[in-house]
């Protein structure tokens, strides 16, 4: 039972850290785009 | 235009969805020290977010000069009229070393880096802290604060009953709280904030921020300070504000 609950534990743990690897590419991403405001546009 | 159709009903329930899920955006420690840079800071995240936002107001003046102090008084002016919401964030935010204090506020002190300013204090100095706060408030700002929030979001076991007895709203790290029919109503709501994290991490904290927002629960704050602007940088940060706002709807401690 033990053995059981440890591995779900971990192949759960690992599920969760390659997700999350997968959305920190995500939003590096997203984070970096080069987005205009109007405040850009007034400098100009 | 079946199809059509179909796509501003999908679009309507993802809207609807996305309404329930709430977050607050609060610029902190905007102060007589540093406005002059600050308020840019604060306009900018707004227009990213598409509206007004929550501002932690230190009210202490220090020594500034008087000429400076009354820029600032009109810079808080026009953020009350333009409907910017003010919060009050300490007396002076750096805590008074001559004050005896608890272990844990001593400790949250080592910490904090000496900025706790409500740390394990006594009832006594605690409810004068927070009658110095709002007097300073009422001597140079304009309008009602809503609510009160302990620097470092560290307070003491008086604090919160005593800050709800002259604000609507109190928080600490935990969440936020409202006086409803004489009783404390907490509102579950996380602080994602950047400043206390280590340069090497903020990646990692800002995909967690993102993260949580996504994942529904919750009104969390997602809270930005001056150094925040020289450590994430602006791009990133007015691009995570628009990528939230699409997540959730942003509130203020008000509309709670």
């Amino acid at each position: 039972m033990s053995d059981w609950l440890f591995k779900s534990w971990l192949k759960i743990s690992a599920l969760t850290a390659v997700l999350f690897f997968f959305y920190h590419l995500f939003i590096s991403q997203k984070l970096e785009e080069e987005i205009y405001s109007s405040q850009d546009d007034d400098k100009k | 235009m079946e199809h059509n159709k179909d796509i501003a009903d999908i679009q309507a329930a993802e809207a609807t969805f996305q309404k329930k899920k709430k977050f607050i955006l609060c610029y902190h420690s905007f102060s007589v020290m540093n406005f002059k840079r600050t308020r840019n800071h604060i306009r900018k995240i707004a227009e990213a977010a598409g509206s007004p936002i929550s501002i932690a107001v230190i009210p202490s003046f220090g020594a500034a000069p008087e000429s400076e102090a009354e820029e600032f008084r009109e810079e808080l002016e026009k953020f009350v009229e333009d409907g910017y919401e003010i919060m009050l964030h300490g007396a002076r935010h750096r805590a008074d070393l001559t004050l005896k204090r608890s272990l844990q506020g001593k400790l949250a002190l080592m910490i904090s880096n000496n900025e706790a300013e409500f740390a394990g204090i006594d009832e006594r100095f605690t409810q004068a802290l927070l009658k110095r706060s709002l007097a300073l408030w009422k001597a140079h700002g304009t309008g009602k604060a809503s609510g009160f929030i302990p620097p470092i979001w560290f307070g003491n076991k008086f604090l919160k009953e005593q800050a709800l007895e002259i604000f609507d709203y109190y928080e600490d790290y935990h969440g936020i709280y409202k006086k409803v029919d004489g009783k404390i109503k907490k509102f579950r709501s996380g602080t994602l904030s950047f400043s206390i994290v280590p340069t090497p991490l903020l990646g990692i904290a800002q995909t967690h921020a993102c993260l949580k927002m996504l994942l529904p629960g919750g009104a969390h704050r997602l809270v930005f300070h001056d150094k925040d602007f020289r450590t994430i940088g602006e791009k990133r940060i007015l691009n995570m504000v628009r990528y939230i706002s699409t997540l959730r709807e942003k509130i203020m401690y008000r509309d709670l």
